[in-house]
């Protein structure tokens, strides 16, 4: 492979395959995620799209398979040169996984006291300042820095944890169930603050959803997730016209969906 | 980095104003040192004259080269600034930050925090009390519903409390016999009195060491274990989906642990008084030469049946307290992580001191019962 192709992507996974005891959860699962692009990836409950996700991070050690990040494969590299590249992805789990002894601020500053340890990062009033900077970008108003997290809604929660995420200006995003457990008002704003952001910080992100309105919104392409392996990768209309039953099943209008409409109309 | 164009710039002076072209990528995040060494370049060649700026040909920026520009401006916007309107929502964003401080303490607050332990410390005691007088009515409510007693999980916590314990409560009393004997021995040998050790180690673990280690040992074991298990079933909801079917936590899950530790920890002290004898019995042999035989004579004899007794009920009393303080601190958590490693740790620390406190009430009490 040239160097362009490898710069092409920024994730790459190729023959993954994972084991838990006698169950095999991923065989040989191949995906590409291109610089820049927002790829979704549905499938299943149960079906490894956070364990997927647990291996790009670094967290899970695959069974076998390779994992290339920003062009480099992880499994090849020192603990210190993977440190250095986990600086440039920020992660925002599903349930916020923010540390529920610190306040927001100190959450969110976090990442740059975990630098300082390796006399890296910045000084304390640049630190303040990019903080509030990246409370303000994530929606939050500046006095809820001083909250702890147990003090903040459902929606403050996610957008806290996406600042966290924001600290570093990631390049790049892992996105678990961005939007599960908000109302969908809540929701669509956070898709549309999402969308404002990777515009702006030109992010390039893993998203796992099930949300259609999230894909619809957010995703380039979009990888679906079955039976251990990525089914298919394409833009929402390609995918949506493949012929399987679970994709079917996904994209299928659902039977509320079909009441609303016929009440607007 | 991949793609990196390292932040270049080039200034010109036009009839008193300089202007100022920034071009490459000035992603400075994680350019540590040379982040400084920009700053301090650029703030030289400047030399604090007023500037335009001119970002057009900035590839990208991130909100640490955003920063330090921002700095260099004094937190003004410059002169004249020309850029791309996505760059410039930084400076937009960067010029209406709020920086409000972190709320300050006031003065009193000592005061307000002696004053908020105070009122938990009430509400606490109330808390128990109330646990207590509810454990009773579900004994009692069970005792006449036989049928609705918790019996698998009293016998689960009989289990996890007792049988569990066993190994490592039979090594330590084993081993604090042998401690204790070796000491004694050398002062009983100098007065010539070795057999006195059957009467004095008797004593020292039917009445005190064998009920109190083994207290300790299910403090540690499993009282935090049973605060931390209660408290984390607030953080699932389980103890809501619990009352949901008709159950409460306290007949549920405080019930049969306080029964349970009353049955299995006096059981746990009659082990702990017999390794603890072993292994004096043993040490006595090798180091004062007291056989077997006359030991086992002895110390019937030595020791009154009624200090053995008084260990087992030791025994039930610290079960009862250790099951009664980490459920009623379990209960008490919040559902968050930090609620439920503060009051594991209360749990403990409560229970050890009731523990130690009553011990030694009961000792200065029964001075009278036991000892001849």
């Amino acid at each position: 492979m040239d160097e362009v192709q490898k710069n092409k992507n920024i994730i790459a996974v190729k023959k993954l395959t994972t084991r838990f005891g006698r169950r095999i959860i991923h065989r040989d699962l191949d995906l590409e995620v291109r610089r820049g692009e927002v790829m979704g990836l549905i499938g299943s409950s149960g079906g490894g799209k956070t364990v997927l996700m647990q291996h790009i991070m670094g967290l899970l050690k695959p069974a076998s398979g390779s994992i290339e990040l920003f062009g480099e494969a992880i499994e090849e590299m020192t603990s210190e040169e993977f440190r250095h590249i986990a600086l440039r992805w920020g992660v925002l789990f599903q349930q916020g996984a923010l540390f529920s002894a610190m306040t927001v601020f100190d959450n969110i500053a976090f990442p740059f006291r975990e630098l300082k340890k390796y006399g890296e990062g910045v000084d304390d009033e640049t630190m303040r300042q990019l903080v509030f900077l990246k409370l303000k970008m994530a929606g939050l108003e500046a006095e809820d820095a001083w909250k702890y997290p147990a003090e903040l809604s459902g929606g403050m929660v996610k957008r806290a944890a996406l600042a966290r995420a924001l600290a570093l200006d990631a390049e790049l995003l892992f996105l678990d169930e961005p939007t599960s457990g908000l109302d969908p008002i809540r929701s669509a704003e956070f898709d549309s603050l999402l969308l404002e952001l990777r515009q702006e910080m030109q992010l390039s992100a893993l998203l796992v959803t099930h949300d259609l309105e999230s894909l619809a919104l957010l995703c380039d392409r979009i990888a679906i997730l079955d039976e251990g392996k990525v089914l298919a990768t394409g833009t929402l209309e390609e995918v949506a016209r493949l012929d399987h039953p679970f994709v079917k099943k996904f994209f299928e209008t659902r039977p509320g969906e079909k009441r609303l409409r016929s009440i607007q109309h | 980095m991949i793609d990196a164009v390292s932040p270049q710039w080039t200034i010109q002076e036009q009839g008193g104003t300089l202007l100022v072209r920034l071009k490459g990528v000035w992603k400075l995040m994680l350019l540590h040192e040379e982040r400084q060494k920009i700053e301090k370049k650029l703030a030289a060649d400047l030399d604090s004259k007023r500037a335009i700026w001119d970002l057009n040909d900035v590839q990208a920026i991130d909100s640490a080269g955003a920063q330090l520009l921002w700095r260099l401006w004094r937190n003004h916007p410059p002169l004249r600034l020309d850029c791309s309107p996505e760059h410039k929502r930084w400076f937009e964003r960067l010029d209406t930050l709020d920086l409000p401080p972190r709320p300050p303490r006031p003065l009193w607050w000592p005061l307000i925090e002696l004053g908020k332990f105070l009122a938990e410390f009430a509400r606490d005691t109330g808390r128990a009390f109330l646990l207590i007088g509810q454990l009773i009515v579900d004994l009692i409510y069970s005792l006449r519903h036989p049928r609705r007693m918790p019996w698998k999980e009293i016998s689960a916590s009989i289990y996890h409390t007792g049988a569990t314990a066993i190994p490592l409560l039979g090594l330590v009393s084993f081993l604090v016999g042998i401690v204790m004997t070796i000491q004694l021995a050398v002062e009983l040998e100098k007065f010539g009195q070795n057999l006195l050790i059957v009467q004095t180690l008797g004593l020292a673990i039917l009445r005190e060491l064998g009920p109190v280690i083994t207290g300790l040992i299910v403090v540690g074991r499993t009282g935090s274990t049973i605060a931390a298990s209660i408290a984390s079933m607030h953080l699932t909801e389980e103890t809501k989906a619990l009352r949901v079917y008709g159950n409460t936590p306290s007949q549920r899950i405080v019930l049969p642990n306080v029964i349970g530790m009353a049955i299995s920890i006096p059981l746990l002290v009659v082990w702990a008084d017999f390794l603890g004898i072993v292994g004096g019995m043993i040490t006595a042999k090798v180091r004062l030469g007291i056989s077997y035989e006359l030991f086992l004579e002895r110390l019937p004899v030595a020791v009154p049946w009624i200090n053995f007794w008084i260990g087992m009920g030791k025994g039930m009393l610290f079960g009862l307290i250790i099951a009664t303080v980490a459920s009623h601190f379990g209960l008490k958590a919040k559902p968050n992580t930090q609620s439920l490693q503060q009051e594991t740790t209360n749990s403990v620390v409560t229970s050890l001191a009731l523990i130690l406190l009553l011990d030694s009430l009961m000792g200065a009490l029964m001075t009278n019962i036991g000892l001849s």
